[in-house]
C-alpha cells in the first residue's frame, strides 16, 4: 500500500521535531541529522503498512530513526579519534544540583541512559520504549527504575536533606 | 508496604505509568505513611531535575519531507491482467475455438476429430483398405505424384493447359 502524501506531511510535521532531536542529541549525528531524518521517513514509507498497524506510529518512527543512526554510525570513520558515546547535553551552570544531574545521567550505562532519555525527553510510554528498543516491557521498566534509583542516589546522598527544585 | 515495592510503585506513579485505579491506592498509602510519602517526595524531586536536566527545545526541520518524492513505486507484478484484459482475451479464445469447430464441421462429420476411427487399421470392420490409403501413406502420395516428363519433352509442356479445357 502506497503512503498518502498528506498523512505523511501530518506525520512529518508531529515528529519530525522530536526525531530531529533524537539525531541533534548525539555528537557525531548532530551534523548530519536533517538527512538523518528524511531517511528515516523514507524507511518508514517503505514499511507503511506496518507503521499504520503499530502499537504507536511514534515509537515505530523512534525505532526506525534509532536504526538510522546505528546505521550511520557504523558508517562513521572518525579521524584518528575514538567513537564517542552521546553526553548529556552541555550548558551554561544554572544550579549545583543540575549540573550533579547532568554528571549522573551522563555516568549512567548506555542501555538505561538511552531508555530514561526515551521517557523523560520524547515522553514515550514503557510499550513504546519496548518497541523502539525491541525489549520486553519488563526489561524497559527495570532498566527505569535501576536509572532513576540512581540518579537519586546522586542527588540525594543518604547524609544530605532532601533537595527540591526551585 | 517493602520499600522496594513502594519506590517500584513510586517510580511508575512519576513517570505516568500506573492505571488510575493504582494511583488512587497509592495516594490513599501515601496519606497514611508520612515516610512513604517522603520518598514519594524526593523521588518526584529527583525525577523533576532529570527532566530539566534533560530537556531540549524541539525545532522544526529545516528542510520539507522530500521523502514523498523518493519513495519507490510499489513492485509491478509479473503479470498483471485487468478484468477488462482478461475479458478479451477470453473473447479470443471463445472465438478462435468456435472458428476451428466451425471449420471442423464444414469439413464433414467423417473428417471431424470425434467421429475419426481410432481403431487400427487392421482391425477396422469392413476393412478400412476400401476405403483407400491414408492421406500421408506412401501409395497416395504416389498416386498424386506431379507426372514426369516423357523423354524428348520440356518440362513446361507438360503443365500447359489443353486448349479444350475450360479453363481459358
Amino acid at each position: 500500500m502506497e503512503a498518502p502524501a498528506n498523512e505523511l506531511e501530518d506525520l512529518y510535521g508531529q515528529m519530525g521535531p522530536a526525531l530531529l532531536a533524537y539525531f541533534r542529541q548525539h555528537p557525531i549525528l548532530a551534523g548530519a541529522a536533517e538527512d538523518l531524518l528524511q531517511d528515516t521517513f523514507v524507511r518508514a514509507i517503505r514499511g507503511w503498512d506496518r507503521l499504520r498497524n503499530s502499537v504507536s506510529p511514534r515509537a515505530y518512527l523512534f525505532g526506525i530513526a534509532r536504526h538510522v543512526g546505528q546505521d550511520a554510525l557504523r558508517r562513521y570513520r572518525p579521524a584518528g579519534e575514538s567513537r564517542e558515546e552521546p553526553a548529556a547535553p552541555a550548558g551554561p551552570v544554572e544550579d549545583d544540583r543540575l549540573e550533579r544531574m547532568r554528571q549522573a545521567i551522563a555516568g549512567l550505562p548506555l542501555p538505561q541512559r538511552e531508555t530514561l532519555l526515551l521517557k523523560l525527553r520524547y515522553e514515550l510510554s514503557y510499550l513504546e520504549i519496548a518497541e523502539v528498543l525491541g525489549l520486553p516491557v519488563g526489561t524497559v521498566r527495570s532498566r527505569l527504575h535501576l536509572a532513576v534509583a540512581h540518579l537519586k542516589l546522586q542527588l540525594n546522598p543518604p547524609s544530605s536533606a532532601t533537595a527540591h527544585v526551585s | 508496604m517493602k520499600p522496594e515495592s513502594l519506590d517500584a510503585l513510586l517510580t511508575d506513579h512519576c513517570l505516568g505509568e500506573l492505571t488510575p485505579e493504582a494511583a488512587e491506592l497509592l495516594q490513599e498509602h501515601l496519606a497514611r505513611d508520612p515516610a512513604a510519602a517522603q520518598r514519594a517526595q524526593e523521588l518526584e524531586a529527583t525525577l523533576a531535575w532529570a527532566r530539566k536536566a534533560t530537556a531540549i527545545t524541539l525545532e522544526r526541520p529545516e528542510r520539507p519531507l522530500a521523502a514523498v518524492a523518493v519513495a519507490p513505486a510499489p513492485p509491478p507484478s509479473r503479470l498483471r491482467v485487468t478484468w477488462a484484459e482478461g475479458l478479451r482475451l477470453a473473447a479470443c479464445v471463445v472465438l478462435g475455438l468456435a472458428a476451428g469447430w466451425w471449420a471442423n464441421g464444414a469439413r464433414g462429420p467423417s473428417t471431424s476429430v470425434a467421429s475419426a476411427p481410432t481403431l487400427p487399421l487392421e482391425t477396422r470392420p469392413g476393412g478400412a483398405r476400401d476405403q483407400g490409403p491414408a492421406f500421408w501413406s506412401v501409395a497416395n502420395l504416389s498416386q498424386h505424384q506431379r507426372p514426369r516428363a516423357p523423354a524428348g519433352r520440356n518440362r513446361e509442356d507438360v503443365f500447359q493447359i489443353p486448349w479444350e479445357s475450360i479453363v481459358k
